[in-house]
Formats: structure tokens, sequence, C-alpha cells
């Protein structure tokens, strides 16, 4: 009851923020804005590159945002996932053909919930973990990363010596993460996802394949490949809720030895802001851990982020966030094909959006030297809200 | 009685009255202006809603203009009922001999609202003309066409004429690509890289599936028509998506060396919806 109260004595107070923050929005003053009850991307950025900074290990290790790795005690909050990893791993021990798919959006903890899976397997069973680092264009490129799953010393010719292999292999649990990499909408590459589509089919009855998408990639390849009804099992991750983000935020607090003392509302506010999205919410957690009580004048660290720039974005601007959406990730010449740009083009598009600090540049870990682009991780959420709100991704 | 009726009238329209129903009138437009400004306010946050959006637009306007025209009759003149039957009467046979085009567009207006053959966002052809529709008001419609001219059609002209709605109030819009080719083309590659060639395009929409017809025809010779039939996320990029295919698919064709076993000057495309 007393809560009740509580919140009907703020509302004026948060009525009249709201409509001061609206009137300097509606009036252009984005740095009143932003530096009363926003975070503007600029700070936001710095924040980030602060973050990074050696100043708590304790901090920095309990919110790192690296994949879990297996009887991590910080994954908690899945229990619904792995029921279903152990249903489909006990229809597969009794013969059944089985195929998972595990899709949610960037971030949420897809690869975290693969690597689970070497806790649910019995001793005798044989489980290959593996990733795409490159997109399919070609039948040599499904052969040559079936070969490196299957750890052959050869590439197999064709696709029915492939099959022959598999058939012949002793049976296994075949993980295989950042499937998203299969969307690639550029011509010619349509053989070769059906191609390995065809390959996981026919292997199906002998090895259990788990694969991990990113929501929009696995929508696309519905929409193109109806891929849903080859798999028997669909395991769809999304944000925590606001109970799940407090246990797992706890959690890792409790892990890195750190007391904290929130209120409720601090913790319904972090899961409002960050809507629940793991790295989101880690990263507010990281400035909350590290604020120090006596710096009464900065900024409160739990606002929301400002990004009503969005609407100021160009159409090829949000074409070339919705296909980064999709894809993950892109090249410049990737991106070029997509959008049939010229280099220039493509490389002035996607720096640009660099700058306005909703793409980052990165090297990706499967040794490519090319750099890559991909939606700031952090704002995938939100910019894929916009996108979706605005039409640009369904 | 007629005389008893022009004195009531001169009482009616005292200056207190008309500069009631004035400001009745600066109210209900202002209010309409308010409204206006708030849905397109609205429709440019939410995109993937305008159309239902635009739509609400019209049927507020009878309704604010209705509800002050009674409330000026019975609210502020409140006219005895022989006045108000006389006075509706001679309007009645001075619009009907003098403005027939104009209340027919008028009612044709009424009509459309309650029953619409399209709705604001809608890409229609009529008359010869096919465009955007950008506004509806009583009397007339205005489109927009894809070379940037506004075009304004009376509302009794669309009642009485076939009108041909490309996306009936949905965003996505199905868009045909024809291209013809010498019946000596290889249909099964080429259908192939058609179909390849939409699904690339950014500028489809991939929820909704996409064909390719194939039908023979003669044009002084005989050809193939291929028709690559595909949605478009949104109406507006109906050109943009059909410019895009017909790029991709001929650049594919010059890739794969599709194009050069062709005769020269044997391909001819054309974009419909």
């Amino acid at each position: 009851m007393g809560n009740y109260f509580e919140a009907i004595n703020r509302l004026p107070a948060q009525l009249h923020s709201w409509a001061q923050t609206r009137w300097a929005r509606w009036t252009g003053d984005k740095e009143a804005v932003a530096e009363a009850t926003y975070w503007s991307l600029k700070d936001l950025q710095g924040s980030l590159a602060a973050s990074t900074q050696p100043t708590s290990t304790a901090i920095q290790q309990a919110f790192d945002d690296a994949a879990l790795t297996a009887r991590d005690p910080r994954f908690i909050g899945r229990e619904t996932a792995l029921e279903t990893l152990v249903l489909a791993l006990s229809e597969w021990r009794e013969g059944r053909a089985c195929m998972v798919s595990i899709q949610g959006p960037q971030g949420v903890g897809i690869s975290s919930l693969l690597a689970q899976v070497t806790t649910l397997i019995h001793d005798h069973e044989v489980l290959i973990s593996e990733r795409f680092c490159q997109r399919l264009r070609n039948t040599t490129d499904v052969l040559d990363l079936f070969a490196r799953t299957l750890g052959l010393s050869e590439t197999p010719a064709s696709v029915p010596e492939l099959i022959e292999i598999l058939q012949q292999t002793e049976p296994r649990i075949i993980l295989l993460d950042d499937a998203h990499l299969l969307a690639f909408r550029v011509m010619g590459t349509r053989t070769a996802v059906r191609t390995f589509g065809s390959i996981l089919v026919a292997s199906q009855p002998r090895h259990l394949w788990i694969l991990g998408f990113r929501r929009h990639a696995w929508r696309r390849l519905n929409y193109l490949y109806q891929a849903e009804r080859y798999f028997t099992h669909t395991i769809e991750l999304d944000y925590f809720s606001a109970d799940e983000l407090k246990a797992v935020i706890s959690q890792r607090f409790e892990h890195a030895r750190i007391e904290i003392d929130w209120s409720d509302q601090h913790w319904s506010r972090l899961h409002q802001y960050s809507r629940g999205k793991p790295d989101l919410a880690f990263h507010y957690s990281r400035l909350l851990a590290s604020e120090n009580p006596a710096e009464d004048d900065r900024p409160e660290v739990l606002r929301p982020i400002d990004l009503s720039f969005l609407k100021s974005l160009d159409m090829e601007d949000l074409f070339s966030l919705a296909e980064l959406a999709v894809h993950g990730s892109l090249h410049c010449a990737e991106h070029q094909q997509i959008f049939h740009e010229t280099p220039d083009g493509s490389l002035m598009r996607l720096e640009h959006l660099c700058n306005r600090g909703l793409v980052e540049r990165f090297i990706p870990i499967c040794g490519e030297t090319t750099p890559r682009y991909r939606i700031t991780p952090i704002l995938s959420g939100q910019i894929a809200e916009h996108l979706y709100k605005v039409n640009y991704l369904y | 009685m007629e005389q008893g009726i022009l004195p009531q009238l001169i009482e009616l329209f005292s200056t207190e009255h008309l500069l009631q129903a004035s400001m009745a009138i600066l109210l209900a437009w202002l209010l309409l202006h308010a409204i206006r400004f708030s849905l397109d306010k609205l429709a440019a946050r939410f995109p993937r809603y305008r159309l239902q959006i635009g739509q609400s637009f019209p049927v507020a306007r009878i309704l604010v203009w209705s509800i002050v025209t009674a409330y000026i009759v019975f609210g502020i003149l409140n006219p005895p009922e022989e006045v108000m039957f006389a006075v509706l009467g001679s309007i009645g046979l001075a619009v009907g001999l003098g403005a027939q085009d104009g209340i027919r567009n008028l009612l044709a207006g009424v009509m459309m609202i309650f029953n619409p053959p399209y709705r604001i966002g809608d890409m229609i052809e009529m008359a010869g003309h096919y465009g955007e529709v950008v506004r509806i008001d009583l009397s007339v419609t205005w489109l927009h066409t894809f070379d940037d001219s506004t075009i304004m059609i009376p509302n009794a002209e669309i009642l009485k004429q076939a009108v041909v709605n490309s996306n009936s109030g949905e965003l996505a819009e199905m868009v045909v690509v024809r291209i013809d080719l010498p019946a000596t083309a290889q249909v099964a590659d080429i259908k192939a890289l058609a179909l390849d060639a939409a699904r690339c395009s950014p500028y489809v929409y991939l929820k909704k599936p996409v064909v390719v017809m194939v039908e023979s025809r003669h044009d002084y010779r005989h050809l193939l028509r291929f028709s690559i039939k595909a949605y478009v996320l949104d109406v507006r990029l109906e050109r943009r998506m059909a410019s895009d295919i017909t790029e991709r698919f001929y650049e594919a064709l010059q890739g794969q060396s599709l194009l050069t076993q062709l005769p020269e000057s044997s391909t001819q495309s054309a974009a419909s919806i």
C-alpha cells in the first residue's frame, strides 16, 4: 500500500519532468535534454570507453559481455530453454530425428545457452561445437564448413559424398553458432543455403543439430526458405523480464563478491531503460557500481538513451541499418553488393553511420583482417524497434 | 407569411449571432488543423500505420463540421420551424439550379467517406492518372504522381469511373516487372535468375511470395514474357523496386553470359502494378 502512496506522491514531479523534457525536445534543446534526463550517444560512448579501463577488475569481470561457458554459475533465467534442450536430447536418444533452432535478438545469450548443452549430454556422447565464420556463397563453402566441423582432413568432393561420410560417422551432437550468417541477400547464394539445409535434413536421423540464429536472420530464413518446418524444436529467447533481470544482475554481483543495496525503484528503472537487454543492463550496472556516491552533482546513471535523432536518418541509412540488423554484420563489399552501391558509396554510408554512433567497426574473431560493421551492440534493441516502427524491418 | 419571415431572418442574423457563428466556425477550423497536424505527426512517427492514421481525418472532418453546423443552427440561430423550412427550400432551389456540379461532387465526397473506394495513402489509377492519394476533400481527391505532380480529380468523376486500387489500405503492394526475351531464351535458368533478382532487392517485402510467370507472346516475332511478381515494402518505393529488380536481373543475365547469347535489341522491359 505504501508503494502506491509513494508512486502517487511522485506523480506530479514525474509529470513536471516529463513535460519539461518534452518541451526541451520540441524546442530542439538536445543538450539540455541529454544532460538532464537522457544519455546522449556521445556521453554513453564515452562512458563505454571509460568502462573498459581497468578501474575495478571485479566489476569488469562481473559484467563481462562475453558468452558464458558451461556450468558458469552466472548462467540463470533460461530454465524453459534448457527444458526444451533436454527434451530434444531425450527424443534424439530414443532414435527420433531431431533438429533444434535457438533464436533471439542480438546479445540475448544464444551462445551462452549453446555452451550449456555440454552439461546436458551423457559421458559417452560426442559433442562438436562450431561457429559460422563466413557466409556461404557456393557449394564449396558449404563443404568446407562441414569438413571443418567434422574435423575431416580433406574436404569431400561432392554433397552426396559428404552425406555418406555423415551417415557413417558415429552419432554426434553438433552445435553451430552464428547461423545468422546464412541469411545473405545477394544473388547466387540461395543454392548454398539450400545445399546446407539439405545436408542437415539428410543427416538429421543420425546427428542432432543445434543451431543458433539471431532473430531477424531467422525470420528472413523463414520467409525465404520456410526454415522453421525443418526444425523439430524451436527455442525462442527474449530479453529478461524484470524479475529475471534482477536475479541475473544480483547473481553477477554476488559472484564478484560485491554487495549492492538497490531500491525497488532502481531495479524497475534498470529494467525499464535496458528493456531487459542483458548487455545494456550490464552497462548500466557497471556504471552504477563504479559511481562515487560523494559526487552528488553528476547526472543520474539510470536514464534512457536519446535516440530521437534516428528520425532524421534518410531512407538509405535506414535500409542499411535494417540489413545490418538482419545480417548481423557486413563488410563494405557485402553492403555494396546488397545495395548495388559503388565501393565509395558503401564506405561513406557505413562510416556515416559509424560517426553517428549507431554502427561500429570491428575485426571478427575468425581470422579475417577486413573490418566488418555492425550495429552498436547495446543499441541494437532500440534500433531494431525503431526500424520496425518505421517499416524497414518486419 | 413571406412578409413575416424577412424580419425574423434579419433578427436571426444579428451581429451577436453572426459573431458567435464565426467564432464557432473559427474554432472548428482551428480544431481541424490541430487534428490534421497531430495525425501528420503521428503518421510520421509510426509510418507502418500511416494509412490507418490518414483515413481517420476525412471522418473527423465530417464529424466536426456536422457538429458545428448543428450547433450554429440549433444552438446559436435557433430559427422557428417555418423560417428554417423556407430557408432550406430556397437554398435547395438555388443550389440545385446554380451549383449542380459542386453539390454532386460534395455528395460524392460524403458517400466516399462512408463507403471508401480508396483511402489516403492508397495508390490508385483512374482517368489515366496513377498516383498516391494524398488528400480526400469533400468535393475533390488529390493524387500525387511519381513525376511529382499533384492531380485534382472531382469526386463525382471518381464514382462514375472504374478505379484501380493497388494496395487497398496496405503498405505492401504487388509490383509486376515484365521483361520480354526472345522465344529461344533458356526458360529455367532465366526464371531462376529473375526469382533471385527479386528476392535480393532490399525493397522487396519477403513476407509475401515472389513468383515469376512465363508466357508466350508475339510482337513482330515470338517472344517470351517473364513477369516478376513481388510485393514492395512500401507503396512509395514501387518504382525504385521495379528499377532495382530490372537492374539486378540484367546484370545477372550479363554476368552469366545469357544476354550475349540473345540477338541485339531483343529485350524490352516494363514495370507495372
